[in-house]
């Protein structure tokens, strides 16, 4: 029996007789099945980006940093920080899911020697006392292109003992000066290579001749065109003097690795790196040196639990409650090379122990012997963390920083294991309960004079004649020439 | 033809918008206090000893007031207490001008800006 079709009825269409919605329609459509079954699009709470990603370091060009939030947040101010630079406002307030600022490059002299500076970006926003959306992006600085023609300067030796013959070789590396160009040498009172041609690879060199009579020479590098210059101080010293003098001040540089183990963590354990900055002055009498160290920084690096990554800041207030460490020791040589291995440091902040090294930490906010250290009117001092917002802590470091005295401006620990740095905290409520057991992984350290003595870097920026940890870090990122060795997040081989 | 053609694309379009409803969660507004919103306005260049006005009244405090303001300006100068001031720079150079601004619940945040300096 033949169907047949009532009357004012039609057949569906075809698929070939639908008609054309066009290829975004058809994909929307074709998508369905999946996107029901996969559920929402995943993208981060909070994300960062900037343009351009690379800059050049003249102190003027400027970037557009802009969080982006996924989900809508009324009223709320993203928190902005870079580790180079100048953002034009730490904070601004998402309008639209959005929040701008801009980052006004650094300064050529904040690159140093390097060819470019990574500087971090990171974005946050406070949304409870325990919850934070974080967002981070990285910016390249690099040398302008154009500008005023730039000179570095080394000796190599950077001293000599008088009398001994043969020469001190002066590199030199440059900046917008043409291969060929001759470059003037001068040391008023000692004899020195008059000219050096820039090479094709940026460098030059001269000869120091080494005198006969102890005295510290000052090289001077000029091209005569643009006026730029360098110096460098070579000192040439008596038999049985110190080669090097370490009078001045110097920022030391540590990557810090570090080992976590706590259940809480995934993967467990896992391994990071904490860089710091210390601002170290030295008083060198002979073989004996006083020594300060002051702390202006470090770097928590972020670490991932079981519910999620989790990171900490700290703020002004509590690098201020990190007491200067003050220590004299004799360093066993004045040749250059000598070892440099200051006793370990040992900092408590947030309480008053009788003994530091090893009396147990307090636990509970009221413990007499805890102290609110950075006056923030909340026991102990206060860390920012994502998870648990701010919490009070009592925490102990013991350092040991160790390396040899390359010349009166530099200090090397090239070797893994010249820096140990391990950190004990102790955090007064529930919190503590999540704290990973932390110990320290070998790591490398250098100390740099920034105090512009020896024709070394001058990091008074503002020329008021006194360092601030802002200008001590912005030196660092300039000086600092090491790395820290290979660390797996999961820690690899350390495991 | 034409109302399967809309029968179709009003199907993919509430699919569209039942999903997009899914996720998109409720607005949420933060428990805790925000930060300061600094705003700094100084010129971009100016000659030595010449008076200029660094102006950072725009600058506020999204959740309550802005209780301290000072003024830094880069030239080993003493910082200024407020959010404006007029400076005149003593060399040539680009220095680097600072506003930091602390909120009534102790939060703060710094604008930054470069002045070039010429002779």
């Amino acid at each position: 029996m033949a169907l047949t079709r009532p009357a004012g009825r039609r057949d569906p269409p075809s698929w070939d007789a639908r008609p054309d919605y066009g290829p975004r329609v058809r994909a929307a459509i074709a998508a369905l099945p999946l996107l029901l079954a996969l559920g929402c699009p995943e993208a981060p709470p909070l994300s960062l980006t900037v343009d351009p990603a690379t800059l050049d370091a003249d102190g003027l060009a400027r970037a557009r940093v802009i969080a982006r939030a996924r989900d809508p947040i009324e009223g709320a101010v993203v928190s902005f920080i870079a580790t180079g630079g100048a953002l034009s406002s730490s904070s601004a307030v998402l309008v639209d899911g959005e929040a701008t600022v801009e980052l006004i490059a650094p300064l050529e002299r904040e690159l140093g020697r390097h060819a470019e500076r990574r500087i971090e970006l990171s974005a946050s926003i406070a949304l409870t006392e325990s919850e934070r959306l974080d967002a981070a992006t990285t910016l390249v600085a690099v040398p302008p292109t154009t500008g005023a023609p730039l000179i570095f300067l080394d000796a190599d030796p950077p001293a000599a003992v008088a009398g001994a013959g043969g020469s001190v070789r002066l590199h030199l590396l440059t900046r917008r000066i043409a291969e060929g160009t001759v470059l003037t040498v001068e040391a008023p009172g000692f004899d020195v290579d008059s000219e050096a041609v820039v090479q094709a690879d940026t460098s030059a060199t001269a000869a120091l001749t080494v005198p006969a009579t102890p005295g510290d020479a000052t090289v001077t590098v000029s091209e005569p065109a643009s006026g730029a210059s360098a110096s460098v101080v070579v000192r040439f010293v008596a038999a049985g003097e110190p080669l090097f003098d370490l009078t001045g001040t110097f920022a030391q540089v540590g990557p810090a690795r570090v080992k976590l183990v706590s259940g809480a963590l995934a993967p467990n354990p896992q391994c990071a790196v904490a860089p710091s900055v210390i601002l170290a002055t030295f008083v060198q009498t002979g073989l004996d040196v006083q020594a300060s160290y002051q702390t202006c920084d470090v770097t928590f690096p972020p670490v991932t639990s079981i519910v999620g990554t989790i990171t900490n800041r700290a703020t002004e207030a509590f690098y201020a409650a990190i007491p200067v460490v003050e220590q004299r020791f004799t360093l066993p040589s004045g040749e250059l090379l000598a070892e440099y291995a200051p006793p370990p440091s040992i900092v408590v902040v947030g309480a008053a122990l009788g003994d530091a090294e090893s009396e147990a930490l307090p636990t509970e906010a009221d413990d007499p012997r805890v102290e609110d250290t950075d006056q923030d009117g909340r026991p102990g001092v206060t860390v920012e963390n994502s998870l648990g917002g701010l919490q009070n802590i009592v925490f102990r470091n013991v350092g040991k920083a160790g390396g040899r005295v390359l010349s009166s401006n530099r200090i090397v620990g090239d070797q893994v294991g010249d820096l140990l740095a391990t950190t004990e905290t102790s955090v007064f409520g529930m919190a503590g309960a999540f704290l990973p057991d932390t110990s320290a992984l070998g790591s490398v350290v250098e100390l740099v004079r920034i105090d512009g003595a020896y024709g070394a870097f001058d990091a008074d920026a503002d020329a008021d004649g006194t360092l601030t940890c802002a200008e001590v870090k912005d030196a660092a990122a300039a000086v600092a020439e090491l790395v820290a060795p290979d660390t797996p997040f999961d820690c690899g081989e350390e495991r | 033809m034409r109302g399967v053609a809309h029968s179709w694309l009003v199907a993919a379009l509430l699919a569209s918008d039942v999903l997009g409803g899914a996720c998109t969660p409720p607005t949420r507004t933060p428990t805790v206090n925000q930060p300061p919103l600094p705003v700094l306005r100084a010129p971009a260049s100016a000659r030595v000893g010449e008076v200029l006005l660094v102006d950072g009244e725009a600058s506020q405090d999204p959740g309550g007031a802005l209780s301290d303001a000072h003024l830094l300006f880069g030239d080993g100068s003493d910082p200024q207490a407020g959010l404006s001031a007029e400076h005149a720079w003593q060399a040539p150079g680009l220095y680097l001008v600072e506003l930091y601004v602390i909120d009534d619940a102790g939060a703060s945040a710094r604008a930054r800006s470069r002045i070039q300096i010429d002779p």
